[in-house]
C-alpha cells in the first residue's frame, strides 16, 4: 500500500503538532503541522490505525499567513506606525 | 612495601623553552590513585596558552563520575567565553535536541460513554518521552469528566476531575518505537457533549 505523504509524516513523526477531530460517522480529521516541513497536512481519514485505513482527502496547507495577512503585515512593518 | 617518610619533599622547578613530560603506562590494570589528606589543600591547575585542548575521554561499558563536594560554603564557578557553548540539564537538553510531540483530540461523546480523544504511534526508531496528559470538557454545565490512558495496551493512567484534569510528570513515560497511546476520555453531564484532551512530550531519535 502506498501512503500519501499525509500518511507517510503520520507514521514517520515529522510533527511538532497532531489534532484530531472525531467526526458522527467515525472518521477522523488530521491536522499536521511543525516539524522540519513548514506545510502542514490536513486529513480526511476513514478507520484511522486499522488495516483497512483509507485517507478520503488530503489537504497540504501552506506555511505561513494567507498573502493578505502577509501584505499588511509588510506594509505595517515598513513605515512608521 | 610501604616506606614511610616522615617529611619527603620533591620540588619540581623546570624553567625551559620547551617541556614534555610524557606520562604513558601500558598495562592490563592501571590504578593510579591520588590520594591527599592534609589540613588546607591547594590544587590548581592553571593553564596559559594561545591554545588549550583539555580532553576527558571516557569510554566504558558504565561510568560513575561522582563530584561529592561537602563543605559549609561551596563556591562553583563555570565561566564560558564563547560564543558556542551551553550547559544543559537532562530534561532541558531533551527539550533542545528532540522533537516536541504534541496531540490534542475532540469528540462529542454521550453522558457516561468513554470515546478515543487523541492517539498516536510511536514512529520506528524513535523513543517518546511523555511529559503532560490532560483532559476538558465544553459543555453549559458542570460536569465530571475522566481520562485513561492507554500504553501499549495497557491502561497506564486514570484521571478524574470536574470539568477537567491535568498531569505532568515528573518522570516522562517513556515509550518505544511502535508502542501504541491512546487517550480515552468521558464526561458525565446529562447529555452529549464535546470532550478535548491530549498528550505531550519529545520524540528522541534512536
Amino acid at each position: 500500500m502506498l501512503l500519501t505523504p499525509g500518511q507517510r509524516r503520520l507514521y514517520g513523526g515529522g510533527y511538532n503538532y497532531m489534532t484530531q477531530a472525531r467526526q458522527p460517522d467515525g472518521t477522523v480529521a488530521i491536522m499536521l503541522t511543525g516539524g522540519r516541513q513548514p506545510i502542514g497536512h490536513l486529513m480526511h481519514v476513514r478507520n484511522l490505525w486499522g488495516e483497512h485505513e483509507e485517507v478520503l482527502s488530503e489537504v497540504v496547507i501552506p506555511p505561513g499567513p494567507p498573502p493578505w495577512i502577509q501584505q499588511r503585515l509588510e506594509e505595517a512593518g515598513r513605515g512608521p506606525p | 612495601m610501604t616506606q614511610d617518610y616522615p617529611d619527603w619533599i620533591r620540588a619540581f622547578n623546570l624553567v625551559g623553552t620547551n617541556i614534555t613530560i610524557p606520562i604513558n603506562i601500558e598495562a592490563s590494570d592501571v590504578t593510579l590513585p591520588v590520594s591527599i589528606e592534609a589540613c588546607d589543600l591547594t590544587l590548581k591547575v592553571w593553564i596559559i596558552a594561545q591554545l588549550v585542548v583539555l580532553d576527558v575521554n571516557l569510554k566504558a561499558s558504565a561510568i560513575t563520575l561522582d563530584v561529592n563536594i561537602t563543605a559549609s560554603e561551596v563556591t562553583i564557578s563555570i565561566n564560558f567565553a564563547d560564543q558556542s557553548v551551553a550547559v544543559f540539564d537532562a530534561p532541558k537538553w531533551f527539550a533542545h535536541e528532540a522533537q516536541q510531540v504534541f496531540v490534542t483530540g475532540l469528540d462529542t461523546l454521550a453522558s457516561g460513554s468513554w470515546g478515543l480523544i487523541a492517539s498516536r504511534f510511536v514512529p520506528a526508531g524513535s523513543t517518546y518521552f511523555l511529559t503532560v496528559v490532560s483532559i476538558g470538557y465544553n459543555g453549559a454545565t458542570n460536569a465530571n469528566v475522566g481520562l485513561y490512558l492507554v500504553i501499549g495496551g495497557t491502561i497506564t493512567i486514570r484521571l478524574n476531575g470536574m470539568n477537567g484534569a491535568g498531569l505532568t510528570f515528573d518522570t516522562p513515560l517513556r515509550l518505544e518505537g511502535y508502542d501504541a497511546v491512546e487517550l480515552y476520555g468521558l464526561q458525565v453531564s446529562g447529555g452529549a457533549a464535546a470532550v478535548t484532551g491530549g498528550f505531550g512530550g519529545y520524540d528522541e531519535i534512536d
